[in-house]
Parts: C-alpha cells; structure tokens; sequence
C-alpha cells in the first residue's frame, strides 16, 4: 500500500517536474543556439550586429503580441516565438540601445488600444471575435517611429532584414535624397500618368523599398538644368530623349561627386507606348549616349543578351518553354566577391544589353552581374513584336562567352561635355515649371567642370525593365491590404547598390539573405539539353508538316474546281503526301510526349531507387542471415530432442 | 556502463534475432520513400531539401516506435524473464536504459539506411546539408521521445498490444498537444499558463524548429527531459508491477 | 561485513501483498554445505521468499544476509554470488542457448578465458553441447531447464535458489537435476522449493515446511518423518489360514494404538500395526510372531512417510481454503 502510494506519487512528481524543467528552460535559454544553416539564417548577421552598434540615440521596440491567443494557432505561435527570440537577442546585443517591451494586447485592455493607436493591426482569430495582434512599433528619442503591423511567417526569410531596416531607420532620422531621372512609368505606373488621373495610379513596388531608406524625388528629364544641391544619389532608368540640358546636369552631378546609378536597356519592355500604350515604339531602347566616350564604356545597341543557361520558364502555347529573352540570374551569375551581389539571390532581368569596356578606359570596372556562358546576342526586332519564345530556340547558338549585364564603375573622368554648357532647349519651357526645380532656377548655375575632382563612382546596369514590378514581385491582398511578396532579389540589389554607392555598408550583409531556392539543378540541365535537342526536332517537322500540308494544297488547287477524275500519277503522289502527313504529325506528338520522357524516366528511376533498393537490400540480408542461422542449427541437429 | 552495454547487445541481438526486426526495417523505409515521393511531392516541389521526407516523421513514427517499444518490456513480462533479468547483478536503471538504448539504436539505423535520399537530393542540387544534418538529429531526437513514452507502458503490462495501444494515444496527444481541437478542451477552465505549456509539450513544434536547421537549446532540453523522465517512470512502473 | 558459515541469514522476514501477509516472520539460517528443501502448499509463500533472497521482492520487514551482503544494503554483491532458477525457468525464447549463456556471464563480469572455461564447464555439466545454436524457443521442456540451470550456476555461485527445479520434467529427467543437484551441494547453500515430497528425500540434507507464511517444521527429512503417525509402524505379512484372529492379538499388544488389515489375492493378509506415539512396537511384534508360529512373508518397521507429516501439518486447507 504504502509503496504504492510512493511510486504514484513520484508518477505525479514526474509530471510536474516535466512542466518545470521545460519553463525554466524556455525562460533561461533563450537565444541559445546551434545554427547549421548554410548561410546561418537563425544567427544575427555582422549587419544587424553594425547597425545596432551603430546607434547614438536608443530606441524602444514594442512587440504587440497576443501570445496568449497564439497558442491556438500553431503557425503564429511558432513564427511568433521566432521573432521574439530575434528582437530578444538583438536587445541583448546592443549595449542597452535597443529596449524591448512585450505586450500581450488581451481584448478589450488598454494595452489593445495602444496597439491599434500605433497601427498595428489585429487579425480575428476566435469565434468570439478577438483579434490577435502581431506587430511591432519602433520609437526613437525624437519620436520618430517606425511601425510593422503584422509579422506574416511567410516573410520569415526576410525576418531580421525587415528588423534591423526598421531599427537602421530609427537610428539614422534624417535620410539622403534619392533624385530619380526616368522615361518609365515609374511614379504612376503602366497606366503612366492618364491612368493616374483616372485613379489607377500604381508606382513601382520598388519606390516602397526605396522609401524606407531615402526620401524620393522625381526629376524632370526633359528639362533639368542642374541636380539640386539636396540630392546625394542619382537614379537614372532608361535615359531616351534626355534633353541635353539633363545630360549636362548629369555629367556634372557625376563629376563633382554624386554617386549615380544608371539603368539603360537595349530593349525596354516597360516603357510606355509611343500611342496609347497599343503600337510599340519601334525604338526602345536607351545608351549611355554621350558618357560612352569619356567614360570608355558602351552598351550594345539593337542586341539583347539571350541566354539559355539562365532563361526563365513561361507558359506558352499549353506548354512551358524556356525563354531565353527573360534571364533569372543566380548565385553563380552574381559577383560573390563583393557583399553588394554576395549571397543575393537571384535577380531577373528582361532583355538585357551587353556592356563592354574599351581597353585604354578611364573608368576601372566590377562586373557585378554576368550572363552564363551559353549566351548570345540576338536582335532586339526578335522580341519586338508578339514574343515567341519556341522561334528564339531555333538556331540557337552560344557566342561570345559570359555578357557583362551590370557593373560598378570607378575612375576620374574628363567631362562629356568639354564644350560647356549646352543650349537650353525651348521645348523644356513647355513641360511646365515643376515645384522640384523652383530652387534650381533661382541659385546662378555654378562653373562647369572639365573634369572630375577625384575618382567617381557609377553603377552601371544594361536592363531597366528589372525595375519593374512584374519582373520581381507579387502582390497580395492580405486583410484587405496590398502586400508585395518579392519573387526576386531585384529590390534589393538596387537598395543594396544604392546603399553601397551611398558609402554605407552597414545593411548590406544583411540583405544579402534569403530567397535560398536551392532547384534540382541535375533536373534543369536535363531538360534543358533535351529540350534543346526537342525544340530542334519539332521545328524540323514542323517545317516538314507545313511543307506537305503546301504540296497537297497545291497539287488539289491544280486539279480543283473541275470535277474530274485525278490522274491516277497525281492521286498516287497525294496520297503518299498525305501518308507523309500522317506520320509527320505522329512523329511531332511523340517529339512533345518526349519532351517530358527524359526527366520522368530519371524521376521514375529516382524514386524507385530510393523507394525500393534499401528495402530490398534489407530482405535480401535478413534471408542470408536468416539461412545461416538455420544452416548452423542443423549441424547440431542430431540430439536436439536427445532428452525426450 | 558495461552493464548497459550487455543489456543492449542482448536486446538488439534480440531485436534482428527474428525477422520482426527486417520487416520493421523494410517497413520503415517503404513507409519514408512512399510519404516522400507521393504525399511529400518530392519532385514536384523541386527543391533540394529534405522537407519532404522529415514533414512525415512525426506521423511514421506515431505507429512505428510504439511498434518497436512494445515489446521491450511485455516480452519480459510475459515470458517470466523480467525475474531473471532483474535479480542479475545489474543497478536497477541498467535494464531500463540498456533496453531503451537499444530500442533506440535500432531506430538510428533504420534511420541511417534512408540515406540514399540524402543522396538523391546531393546529387540532384546543392541542398543545405547543415540543414539536413540538424534534421536527421532532430528526427532521431523524436524518435527517443516516442520511445521512451513506449517503454513506460511497455513496463506497465505483458499485454503487448495493450502497450501498443496506449503508447500510440499518448504519442498522438503529445505529437497533436499544440493543435487547438486539443488545446480547446483545456481553455475553458484551465489557467492560460497552463494551456500554453501544454502547447509548448507538442513534439512537433519541437521538431520543427529543428528541422529548420536551428538546434535550440530548448528544444534539446525538451527531448532529453522527456526521455530522462518517461525513462524514470518506466523504472517506478516496472518496480510497481513486481508487487 | 562478518564472516560466517551460515550462506544465507533470515530474520524476521515478512512480505504483505495489501492486508494479505504472504510471508508472515520468517527467520531461516542455511549454512554452506546444506541443500534445503523448501516445502509447502500452493501459496504458501515460498516462491514470496525466494523472490525476498533473490531480491526481486523487496521485504516488508525482517532482513536477508546472503554471503555476509545484505540483499537491501548492497543488492548488486549479493547478487553477484547467488544463482537463481525462478519459477518455471523463464528465458528468453529467440536466443541461442550459446548466445543466452554468454550474455548471462557477460553480466556476471566472467571475461575472457575464464569466461570460455565456465562456459564449457556448465555445458558439459548440464548437457548442452548438442544445442548450443539452437534457439531456446525451440527446445523441449528438459533442455529448457537445464539450460536455466546452467545459467544459475555459470557464475559458480555460493548460494543458490531453485524453484521448483524438476517441475513438469519426466522422471528420468527429475533422476538428472537431482544427481546435478546433489553434486553442486559440497560447499554450497542451495534452497529447493518443491511439493514433491520424494524429491526432498532423494537431495535434501534439511527440509522446512512453510505453510499461511510461516515455517511450521525444520529438520532433516528423517526429522520430519519421525512426526508421521506411521513412524515405528510394522508391517506384516502372514497367510490368511495361519492367522484368523491376528488382528485381536496384535492389537492386544503393549504399545499398539491400532492395525489395519489388506486381504492380498494370493490367500495372504497384510497387517500394518500402529504404535501409539511412535513408541517402538517391533520387538514385540516379532515375540508374538514367534510365539503364535506365523510363517512370516514379509516382516518390517516403517520409518515414516513424508506425505503423511505434510498432510498432518498442513491439512487444514483441505477443506478448500486457498490463497
């Protein structure tokens, strides 16, 4: 009775020791970690690490979180104990800069209000109605405040990027002014600006990003004088019909030091149409024009890079083809050596021309971006019209090795405008005064300078459409809000060069994280070489099929319309070309179904493999070893029932 | 040490001694290949990692383990020997250590020999082995977590079926312990603290965490206090059963 | 620790099972060199007891000593020298014998050479060497306790423990374990439980029978006989004719409680003559036979029968109650 009593009672014991063991350990452990990740996802990078070491001022965080309500959705509940961990091991790094409060917003408290007054914002989760709120609010000691109003556990790769952008931008208020030069439809979107006034405006994703670290100003290319003396980094994107004015005031803004970033493109396919939108302009494409001399760096025109080692998978006609127009550039298509591409991701470019450097160049070069080796030039006319991705293929021919698609440039420079000044144009009147350029105007226009003070630094890029929003996101209602959900690192491959050309490293490890799509790349070169050996075929038949279908059409037409009977050589011939026809088309079915036949047979083979060899190998041990123990048991056989 | 050591030489020697052991393996494997390829969408996720195949452990294991454990101590009982092995000159937490050992060693090589996956995905891409490595620790971890709660019950009784199914309830109420149908049974009236840890006791989250390549202290704190304490329990109730 | 000669030391040893007292105050002194047999009815405790010596049981009161260790105190070195058969020599089915026995010496930390010498020692002893592959499972019932017996004295133990050792075996086989049994015994202290009263006679040098818990007669076997009805008792054989009214003369004579007659098929009568409390009757017997001329078949005095003192002693529970 009595030991029964003990051991039931030390059952219980057990019980509460387990609960205990793991709250204490939940709140002594914290942060304590092994990370095996390749690219240590779960430890605080060097960038967080310098951003908040970096900090003058503390700042306070305030995690809203309805933890309590959280623990019934598994999903929240993890992510949130994530983001906790996080911020917690960044407030311990931080030398008391960085204070943390946790609240748990419960319904109907005051503490549920403040979060809403912040703007954090509260998703309903039970039947009752109560919102769990999950979001975060950042103060500095000027009250500047910074808010994230929801943690969404599919942002998780971008957790401690979005963290520490949020803290970067508490600790560094006062912000560089970005002067943006463009002929895309940056600021209203596809629409351009009739679309805007009918309400549909909607700018590029990527002047949000932008906008979390500078202040954005657009500039007018057609009649700027002179960069205003606030602007500390220039993005021009696809400078066509600059008026010369603006070119000057480039060259000058180059040369007395601002740091630019330039995007031209052989072929852009974002820019507005020249009518409406409908007709294409039958030009569309931009170069570095009168900075090629001087600079000793050209883009090559009226040629696109086509690549079949980095070209995008698209539907088309039923089928996915790849096209070698749109390139999804990789780890192994990034300059790994410097952190501005190091570990990025992958970046997709469309159409993108081929920078070359002349030897005897002023300007020293990093290529930052390559095409892969398999790439080629084609002629933009090629994707001019209706893009025809199969056509590309045909013919097909690496040439000339790796393409440079983008590039950091440094050196000093003469100008590209020895002459001085040009003359202002009289059509820049008619685009109206813009408010931006009001002090422009008024300040006396400094001396031109020849040459630059010292090296210059520019950032060259040969696709501008990269910055558009089909090319690197996805946007998503959620809860009634439009999110954008990055597909591709484009975003931050400008943040990161814009942070790189702005002198400051701090944030660039940091978003040199995420988009860790690790593909079977066995997989792709499959299909790429057979679809490469495929395409071929199909097209050859179909060159085949239409040559019959013509010859039948033609012998018919010859013979058509009078009823007669057809000479019996003629009837004979189509005949035999329609049996021709016949097979043709079988012939491409069997060319399509092939197409996939490589990589299901290898996945077939696969998966029988891994399904079925080890179990196999296991039977095949355990009947060997199961006949030696008999074969072994019989040799003692002979007394075995000896004592009955 | 050494005699631990005998105890699971003897109960894996136990173990491969009848082709129970072959067929579990070969189970196992079927199991993990199957759960991989069609319920995981190997392929057609196309990435190079292993999410595929671990997503499915906590399950796999929900009837394996219990299946592997259930005999460890009912067998014992069952046949008399526990009188045997226990009046050995043996400490009283040899046999329960040695068996679970055991039992243990015997998951971590039908865990091993999955390894043609590992280097499928190898060979197939450039996968994040770290992330692998912390996975197959992670999976291994569970597994002595099940394990252990097996062997408790496998003390209780020398009905081996009975072991199995009890053992597989509380490894369902642990692994579904984070999942609300479950937590809404205590929110009622149980105090939130309590509903909470109820939440943090699930293997799966757990599991997860490791998985995704972070080996968390808390997490190892996790599976070794439930190990340690199920393996106590599993010593009071063996001790209960003798009378 | 003190040296003794008595192996295995009880004082005071009770087991309760809830209010039910299984073992009721034992205390027991088996000295080396002494094979006791253990002797009871079903559920008298004794297999209770042995579970207490082997320390599978722990008491609810009273101590054992075993070999000068304490089986509470340091149970792992009392262990170490005590060899134990439990009850219907459990083992485990899907090892080989070989495999068994090397995992039993194993744990009994007998290495290397001497771990190869004691093994062929016990096979050779119990008779093994023809299964030695085989599983156990597989074995027939005789096989199966000589290989539990191996395994109890692989070790050579001081001490050993056989419960109920030639249960269910064939007579032959009971004639093996007992000749086994009796030449381990030299230095030994081996306890015997049994209810075969004919096996304690052919090996016991001590017998003790328990019964409700408590040990109720302690002797040699001859002890224990002498306290049966039939001890000093004469049997007699004469021819029905010689001897008509044989019964009123025997019964007539000093010392003679009581005869009882068996008429045998061959005109012979046998005559079982029983003294009052065991006093010896034989002489007078034989003077009367003498005098009366009887032609005598067979003429003898019965030491005592076993059975008789068990039933006397425990035959209370004839009447159904059991435990």
């Amino acid at each position: 009775m009595n030991r029964k009593a003990y051991a039931l009672s030390g059952l219980a014991l057990l019980v509460v020791l387990l609960f205990a063991i793991n709250i204490l350990a939940d709140g002594l452990f914290r942060g304590a970690r092994i990370d095996l990740t390749e690219r240590g996802l779960y430890t605080l990078s060097d960038g967080t690490r310098k951003v908040v070491a970096g900090l003058d001022e503390p700042i306070r965080l305030r995690l809203f979180y309805s933890e309590k309500l959280a623990t019934t959705v598994p999903d929240i509940r993890v992510y949130g104990q994530r983001v906790r961990d996080l911020l917690e091991e960044i407030a311990s790094v931080s030398d008391g800069k960085v204070q943390l409060e946790v609240i748990d917003p419960e319904p109907f408290s005051t503490a549920e209000d403040l979060a809403v007054a912040s703007g954090v914002r509260g998703v309903p989760v039970s039947e009752s109605g109560d919102q769990l709120y999950f979001g975060l609010v950042g103060r500095n000691s000027t009250d500047d405040e910074v808010v994230i109003p929801f943690f969404r556990s599919d942002r998780e790769p971008f957790l401690e990027y979005e963290l520490t952008r949020a803290i970067y931008r508490l600790g560094h208020p006062a912000r560089q002014i970005v002067g943006i030069l463009t002929a895309l439809p940056m600021e209203y979107g596809p629409g351009g600006i009739q679309g805007a006034m009918q309400g549909r405006s909607q700018p590029y994703a990527l002047l949000d990003e932008m906008r979390d670290f500078y202040d954005v100003r657009f500039l007018d290319p057609t009649a700027l004088a002179r960069v205003p003396d606030d602007v500390t980094l220039l993005l021009v994107a696809h400078p066509k019909k600059f008026s010369p004015t603006t070119l000057y005031a480039i060259d000058q803004f180059v040369l007395g030091g601002g740091r630019a970033m330039i995007f031209v493109d052989p072929f852009s396919e974002t820019e507005l149409g020249g009518g409406g939108g409908m007709m294409p302009s039958p030009d569309r494409g931009s170069d570095l024009g009168p900075f090629t001399e001087p600079w000793g760096i050209s883009m090559v025109t009226d040629r696109f890079v086509a690549d079949i080692g980095s070209a995008t998978r698209v539907g088309y006609n039923n089928s996915v083809v790849d096209y070698v127009a749109w390139l999804g550039l990789g780890e192994q298509r990034l300059n790994q050596d410097i952190p501005l591409t190091a570990g990025l991701g992958t970046i997709n470019m469309a159409s993108p021309g081929a920078l070359e450097r002349r030897d005897d160049a002023p300007m020293e070069w990093t290529p930052l971006i390559t095409s892969s080796p398999q790439a080629t030039l084609m002629e933009t006319e090629r994707i001019a019209g209706r893009p025809e991705p199969d056509k590309l293929l045909i013919g097909y021919k690496p040439e000339g090795g790796a393409r440079v698609l983008a590039a950091l440039l440094r050196g000093e420079v003469p100008s590209a405008f020895p002459d001085g000044p040009p003359a202002p144009e009289p059509a820049a009147e008619d685009a109206g005064p813009k408010a931006d350029e009001a002090p422009a105007e008024a300040t006396p226009m400094p001396a031109p300078l020849a040459r630059s003070n010292g090296p210059v630094n520019v950032l060259v890029v040969a696709d501008s459409d990269m910055l558009a929003d089909r090319f690197w996101v996805r946007r998503q209602n959620f809860m009634g809000e439009q999110l954008a959900i990055p597909t591709a690192a484009n975003a931050s491959f400008v943040i990161n060069a814009l942070e790189h050309l702005s002198g400051s490293d701090e944030l660039i490890g940091l978003r040199s994280r995420g988009f860790s799509s690790r593909p079977f790349e066995v997989v792709e070169d499959i299909r790429r070489e057979a679809e490469g050996r495929y395409r071929e075929e199909e097209n050859r038949l179909q060159l085949r099929l239409q040559e019959t279908e013509n010859r039948i059409a033609e012998l018919e037409s010859k013979v058509g319309g009078t009823g007669d009977i057809l000479p019996k050589g003629q009837a004979e011939a189509i005949e035999s070309f329609r049996q021709e026809l016949l097979e043709t088309r079988r012939a491409l079915r069997q060319v399509q179904r092939d197409l996939r036949g490589d990589i299901d047979a290898l996945e077939t083979r696969i998966q029988v493999l891994n399904i079925g060899l080890m179990p196999l190998l296991v039977a095949l041990i355990a009947i060997f070893i199961g006949l030696f123990r008999i074969s072994r048991r019989h040799a003692g056989k002979g007394i075995r029932h000896a004592s009955q | 040490m050494s005699a631990i050591w005998s105890i699971v030489r003897r109960e894996l020697a136990g173990y491969f001694a009848t082709p129970v052991a072959y067929v579990f393996i070969v189970v196992f494997l079927l199991l993990t290949g199957i759960f991989t390829f069609y319920l995981g969408n190997f392929f057609q996720r196309g990435q190079a990692d292993l999410l595929a195949f671990f997503n499915f452990h906590p399950w796999l294991y929900l009837f394996l383990v219990p299946a592997i454990a259930m005999r460890l101590w009912s067998e014992e009982h069952k046949a008399g020997t526990t009188e045997l092995l226990l009046t050995l000159p043996l400490p009283a937490y040899a046999a329960v250590i040695g068996k679970f050992l055991a039992g243990w060693i015997f998951i971590g090589i039908a865990l091993l020999l999955t390894l043609p996956i590992w280097l499928t995905v190898n060979w197939l891409g450039s996968p994040d082995n770290g992330v692998i490595v912390a996975g197959y620790l992670g999976s291994f971890l569970m597994a002595g977590g099940f394990l252990a709660i097996g062997a408790c019950f496998s003390g209780m009784t020398s009905n081996q079926v009975i072991a199995f199914v009890l053992s597989v309830v509380t490894c369902f109420l642990f692994i579904v312990a984070g999942v609300p149908i479950v937590l809404d049974l205590f929110t009622g009236w149980a105090p939130e603290a309590l509903v909470s840890t109820v939440a943090s006791l699930s293997f799966v989250s757990h599991f997860q965490g490791i998985v995704k390549g972070v080996i968390d202290l808390r997490d190892l704190v996790y599976f070794a206090s439930m190990i340690v304490l199920w393996l106590i329990a599993n010593g009071i109730v063996v001790e209960l059963r003798k009378g | 620790m003190r040296s003794s000669p008595a192996l295995i030391e009880i004082h005071g040893l009770s087991k309760h099972f809830g209010p039910f007292a299984a073992v009721d105050g034992i205390d027991l002194t088996v000295p080396g060199g002494e094979v006791l047999g253990f002797l009871g009815p079903n559920g008298a405790g004794k297999t209770t007891t042995m579970r207490m010596i082997t320390g599978f049981l722990a008491p609810s009161a009273g101590s054992i000593t075993i070999a000068g260790f304490d089986v509470a105190a340091a149970p792992l070195q009392a262990r170490q020298v005590l060899g134990y058969l439990p009850e219907g020599a459990p083992l485990y089915p899907d090892m080989t014998v070989a495999g068994f026995l090397g995992f039993i010496a194993e744990v009994r930390r007998i290495d290397g050479q001497r771990r190869r010498e004691r093994l062929d020692a016990v096979i050779d002893q119990v008779g093994l060497g023809d299964v030695l592959r085989q599983p156990i499972g597989t074995l027939s019932k005789g096989y199966k306790r000589r290989v539990g017996l191996a395994q109890a004295i692989v070790h050579e133990p001081r001490v050993l423990i056989l419960d109920e050792p030639t249960d269910g075996l064939d007579p032959n086989q009971k004639h093996e374990v007992r000749k086994l049994i009796r030449a381990m015994a030299r230095d030994r202290a081996i306890v015997i439980s049994t209810h075969i009263l004919e096996e304690v006679e052919a090996v016991c040098s001590r017998a003790v029978i328990i019964d409700r818990g408590r040990i109720i007669a302690d002797g040699t076997p001859d002890e224990l006989k002498a306290r049966s009805g039939y001890h000093n008792a004469v049997v007699l054989t004469v021819p029905r004719a010689q001897a008509g009214a044989a019964t009123e003369d025997l019964k007539d004579l000093p010392g003679v409680e009581r005869v009882t007659r068996d008429e045998l098929a061959d005109g012979y009568d046998r005559y079982t003559v029983i003294p009052t409390e065991s006093v010896s009757i034989a002489g007078a017997v034989s003077g009367l036979v003498r005098e009366r001329g009887w032609s005598v078949r067979e003429l003898y005095v019965l030491p005592g029968r076993l059975d008789d003192v068990f039933r006397k002693l425990t035959g209370h529970r004839q009447s159904g109650e059991a435990a």
